[in-house]
């Protein structure tokens, strides 16, 4: 890979790695880290990774980059103690995809990865399970597993408007 | 150990799967070769063992199963099909089948609605700003870095020297008599343009300033006329065109001039001669430095040290009323250097 490819690879990706990670953590700040971290460790490997390999890998390094963190910090809330008050928020929405935006915060880190990699980017099951380093069963099973949640979310919402 | 037939088998056994030392091994071909009835058993126990199975069940996807393997779409499935449908698992048939049965169970029509609107959407408002900080550029080895960073240091200087020179060869001014007396007749100015507007440069004999007056040139025996005296209450000690050689001069009143001196060219105390022909050839670092200005030259150096590094310092000089320097700051981005003191 060429320094005029790596430089390219920061155009076209950094957006969205900053976004993925930026859903998936809320905090700004820890975000661009990740993004950072994901480009300088691009950098070291630069003369491994192939053009056509960079997207994969970026997102695979930031997934794990942003994983590393969760776990240090200890910042995910457990799944239970969000779904207490599920649907007592009393909160209006303006529209479906907030309320989706909503939800998907709600998932454990697995199922909301794997469903932001597969909406986001659209990669496909086998390429997610490379990624996140789950099988492709296993990816299968969370986005399944996060859908329904989703879907269940959405209804009580619905249900309370 | 010695083989007896109590523990042949055993041994054997050890000898085929290769836990058996030479010596015993040795020992066994021995005991073998005394009771050959027990080839036989080997060869058998040789049979018996098994390497590692590398076969595999051939009918693996027969065993898998899809959405079409399906019979029937029920309450406890209608989810999974939903979910396929929106992630475009399903086949046509299998569309078609969620389909008619969403249309059998309109209680169902809400949820497969739902899990059709499921997608999330990207934000494309959220943006990576300082993408150009992960950028990289081509990064020279260190004593290259270093050879370049010289080699701008000498251009540079290089630059400075240069422009000193131009400076310097500029034909210098004529000086003339400081005398005060009134004047006689009108200034001849040989000048390649005739109506052109030259440049007077008048001295007055109490603040011994120079002062730059507008004058006209009128024709070819040029008068100068002084059209804005420095001071009407001052009295102009001396003249000199710039560019030009004085035969005479016509100064008209209030303006007292001494012009009787100006057909001969007298140097001024303490100045150098200016030869005949109007230039000094002669060169030394104190024209140089007279010529240069250092603070600008400073600037210069910086901006040139800036352009060939990608650097960003600054530097800034801090002036009093009579401007006279108090300070100098160097800057960069972070941090600036004032004095003794690092901000």
């Amino acid at each position: 890979m060429t320094i005029a490819e790596y430089n390219k690879s920061v155009d076209d990706h950094a957006d969205g790695i900053y976004r993925f990670i930026l859903k998936n953590m809320r905090d700004y700040e820890r975000a661009r880290d990740v993004v950072q971290d994901t480009y300088e460790k691009l950098w070291i490997r630069i003369s491994e990774v192939s053009p056509e390999k960079v997207k994969s890998y970026l997102f695979t390094t930031a997934y794990h980059t942003m994983i590393d963190i969760i776990r240090k910090e200890k910042r995910m809330a457990p799944l239970e103690t969000d779904r207490h008050d599920l649907h007592n928020t009393g909160k209006t929405y303006s529209g479906l995809s907030e309320i989706l935006e909503e939800a998907i915060l709600k998932l454990p880190a697995d199922q909301r990865s794997v469903i932001m990699l597969r909406d986001y980017e659209g990669y496909a099951y086998d390429e997610i399970a490379s990624m996140t380093g789950l099988t492709e069963s296993q990816v299968k099973v969370y986005i399944f597993r996060g859908r329904m949640f989703l879907k269940n979310y959405l209804g009580s919402i619905e249900a309370v408007i | 150990m010695t083989i007896s037939k109590s523990n042949i088998e055993a041994t054997m056994l050890d000898y085929l799967e290769g836990n058996l030392d030479p010596l015993l091994s040795a020992e066994l071909m021995a005991f073998l070769a005394e009771n050959p009835e027990y080839e036989n058993l080997l060869s058998d126990y040789r049979d018996g063992i098994v390497s590692e199975d590398t076969r595999q069940f051939e009918g693996k996807h027969l065993l898998k199963k899809d959405f079409s393997d399906l019979p029937f779409i029920s309450p406890e499935n209608f989810d999974e099909f939903c979910i396929a449908s929106a992630e475009g698992l399903l086949g046509e048939d299998d569309t078609t089948r969620l389909a008619e049965y969403v249309n059998q169970h309109p209680e169902k029509q809400q949820d497969a609605t739902l899990y059709r609107h499921l997608k999330l959407k990207p934000d494309l408002s959220i943006m990576f700003t300082g993408k150009n900080r992960l950028k990289r550029t081509v990064a020279l080895p260190a004593r290259l870095r270093y050879m370049v960073f010289a080699m701008g240091i000498a251009a540079t200087i290089a630059l400075l020297v240069t422009l000193a020179l131009v400076i310097s060869t500029e034909p210098p001014v004529p000086e003339y008599s400081d005398a005060f007396a009134p004047a006689k007749s009108p200034a001849v100015v040989s000048l390649p343009a005739p109506s052109a507007t030259v440049q007077v440069i008048a001295e007055t004999p109490e603040i011994k300033h120079k002062h730059t007056i507008p004058a006209v040139v009128k024709s070819e025996n040029i008068i100068i006329e002084i059209r804005k005296p420095p001071r009407e209450e001052q009295q102009i000690s001396s003249i000199r065109p710039r560019n030009a050689v004085i035969e005479n001069a016509h100064i008209p009143p209030p303006l007292m001039i001494n012009l009787s001196a100006l057909n001969q060219p007298v140097p001024a105390p303490g100045r150098k001669t200016v030869p005949e022909g109007g230039e000094d050839q002669g060169f030394s670092l104190g024209t140089l430095a007279s010529k240069l200005n250092f603070w600008k030259a400073a600037e210069t150096v910086v901006t040139g040290f800036n352009y060939l590094t990608e650097s960003q310092f600054s530097l800034t000089r801090t002036l009093d009323e009579n401007g006279k320097v108090q300070g100098l700051a160097l800057g960069m981005e972070d941090y600036s250097i004032s004095g003794n003191k690092i901000k």
